[in-house]
């Protein structure tokens, strides 16, 4: 059942078995998992369940709705970051590109060495990848549907000695809207409130949206319930609720978990809550050329380069509609004007580069969670190196301009222009970036003294309190991280159950 | 509820006229999208953190940006080239802080303007159109 706060009453009790809070990757998959167990399990969602099957091409209108604060969420810091968070049934991975790896073997590996993790095998989580991959319909993305923006930037790889390849994703049936960040409006992509929650739901777990979680209540040590507040349609109050249950679990992002514990005071006895935030900071190139392209149509996200991934850089594809592609290029009036009515002759790919720069989470004026994160200088000789290898990649694709997002160095109009840019010495104030991965904030480890939860992402200070979201990753995974926190989850359910 | 004042909205259209002039190579500028509607309907949309951020952004333009240029003036009332540098002067700045300001009011004001539907039409963007691609 999936029910919206505004069909129940304005102070509603329950109890239950299992408590999850959030419906993204973490909660959907949490929910599931105990629910097709037997338990009694109830899933607050904050924000609303949309149907976006008439969706047209305003995506404005779908930023405004589903993304936290309209999109506006921005990290403090130098540079200051756009940090894209979902506000919807199914968290942010309604609103994300729809991209899935598995855990990479080797990041693992660096977790269990610098964290322990007791118990937490790479072939203990293979069930759990397997069982999501067969769930959400996970496959190569297409030469049909990648559209031209991705092969175009594929053949300038492999020009010079690159190796492009198809990225995996959950969207059997797609069709190349193009728009898979403002939801799939042709329902292809299996975000969580098409897979998982539904699935969760037909296993009786009971799934409230508008419901936000304020406080957690603990007695001896141990979970005991959740109280938070029903929300109408602008956001007001309109009701209480609380659900008592021994087993709690916060899947509300890296962000919004530990902004929830340091709220409450709870589970921070090893002040690591809120703490080594990461965000795999992004940089977009883009190319322009002089035949049309339309890199609107087809996936935007299809293709990736994994040749540096060893260094801690990855390409992926990208493209946006000109509603949020006009902010990204590093023009303004009239300059802008001219880049923008060659709108269809522009292609562009992603630099995501595994950070090492580390910010926090804290809870700020308005009551609100603020952001702070800086770009070290390691990363950013990381993002710089990336660029230029993009803007190889382009000219070498036939490009005639490239756009960086790089202040001093916003138009390259030749390859030897690169030399400039690489003999540079780039600061991390001339970044123009954007991040989509939150991770970190309250990381797993073995020692209590060092981390927020143990291997099996329950808190070391609360028992029955457990997280079960990209906030528990040790370090910056790397790679686009939906599938992880979806099989940690599975492997956090898995041992609930077991208890 | 109108969430701008009438200096607010001089602010705005002060900006937009030089983030997205009239003239240039598609027919449509600052005057043709209703880019102050927009922001009220943005207003309406977001957390009061959010708003007072938009409004404070717009209060330093009008009164204080003039600083970028040590050039005292109000900003609506100011020559369109002298609002160009002074635009250019944030954008540019090696503060970020003022880098923030000016990347956070662009942000909204291109928005309105580019997704405008003419004026996505006329840059050849069919994306969905209708809930299909339509590629030209």
């Amino acid at each position: 059942m999936i029910v919206d706060s505004s069909a129940l009453a304005t102070d509603f009790h329950e109890t239950a078995d299992a408590v999850v809070v959030g419906s993204g990757a973490g909660g959907a998959p949490m929910a599931f998992a105990l629910a097709s167990a037997g338990m009694k399990v109830y899933l607050i969602e904050e924000g609303k369940q949309y149907d976006i099957s008439g969706f047209k091409r305003n995506s404005w209108k779908v930023m405004r709705d589903m993304y936290r604060d309209s999109g506006t969420v921005l990290t403090l810091g130098v540079p200051s970051i756009p940090l894209p968070l979902g506000n919807a049934l199914g968290g942010t991975t309604i609103i994300n590109s729809g991209t899935c790896f598995r855990t990479p073997e080797n990041v693992l590996s660096q977790w269990k060495k610098q964290s322990g993790l007791t118990g937490l095998e790479y072939s203990r989580l293979i069930p759990h990848f397997e069982t999501v991959e067969k769930m959400l319909g996970i496959s190569d993305a297409t030469e049909e549907t990648v559209g031209a923006n991705n092969i175009l930037f594929a053949e300038g790889a492999k020009k010079l000695g690159l190796h492009p390849k198809p990225l995996p994703r959950n969207a059997p049936g797609c069709k190349g809207a193009g728009l898979c960040v403002f939801g799939c409006p042709n329902g292809a992509k299996q975000s969580m409130e098409k897979s998982f929650i539904p699935a969760a739901s037909q296993k009786g777990a009971a799934v409230i949206t508008s419901a936000r979680v304020e406080k957690i209540l603990i007695e001896n040590k141990k979970a005991k319930s959740v109280s938070g507040s029903f929300r109408d349609g602008n956001k007001n109050k309109r009701g209480i609720f609380r659900i008592d249950a021994p087993v709690i679990i916060l899947s509300c992002g890296a962000i919004y978990t530990p902004y929830l514990l340091l709220k409450n005071k709870l589970a921070n006895s090893s002040g690591q809550a809120g703490k080594n935030l990461h965000i795999h900071p992004a940089a977009k190139v883009v190319g322009l050329f002089k035949d049309k392209i339309n890199s609107w149509s087809g996936i935007p996200q299809g293709y990736y380069v994994d040749d540096y991934a060893h260094e801690g850089i990855m390409f992926e594809g990208f493209f946006l509609p000109p509603t949020f592609l006009s902010f990204a290029l590093p023009a303004f009036g009239m300059d802008l004007k001219k880049y923008m009515a060659g709108y269809c002759k522009m292609a562009g790919f992603g630099i995501m580069v595994t950070d090492t720069s580390r910010g926090k989470v804290t809870v700020g004026i308005d009551n609100a969670p603020m952001v702070f994160y800086s770009v070290n200088r390691a990363d950013t000789e990381k993002i710089k190196k990336g660029i230029e290898i993009a803007s190889r990649v382009y000219f070498a694709a036939g490009a005639e301009k490239i756009l960086v997002p790089l202040l001093g160095f916003d138009e390259i109009t030749s390859p030897e222009e690169l030399k400039i840019l690489h003999e540079a010495e780039i600061k991390p104030s001339q970044l123009e970036l954007s991040a989509f991965h939150p991770m970190g904030t309250c990381r797993m480890g073995d020692n209590p003294k060092q981390s927020v939860v143990n291997s099996y992402l329950e808190t070391h200070d609360v028992k029955g309190l457990y997280i079960a979201d990209a906030s528990v990753f040790p370090s910056s995974l790397g790679v686009n991280p939906q599938v992880t926190i979806m099989a940690l989850s599975l492997w956090c359910a898995e041992n609930i159950i077991k208890k | 509820m109108r969430n701008l004042s009438d200096r607010e909205v001089r602010t705005i259209t002060a900006i937009a006229e030089v983030l997205v002039p009239q003239d240039g190579p598609f027919p449509y500028g600052y005057k043709d999208v209703d880019i102050t509607g927009f922001i009220e309907d943005f207003l309406s949309h977001t957390p009061f953190r959010v708003k007072w951020f938009v409004y404070l952004n717009l209060w330093i333009f009008e009164y204080f940006s003039w600083i970028a240029l040590m050039s005292p003036g109000i900003f609506s009332r100011m020559k369109f080239e002298k609002r160009k540098k002074i635009i250019l002067a944030f954008r540019k700045n090696k503060y970020f802080a003022i880098r923030g300001i000016y990347l956070f009011t662009s942000i909204v004001l291109l928005m309105a303007f580019y997704n405008d539907e003419k004026v996505m039409d006329s840059i050849g963007y069919y994306g969905y159109k209708d809930g299909v691609n339509k590629i030209k």
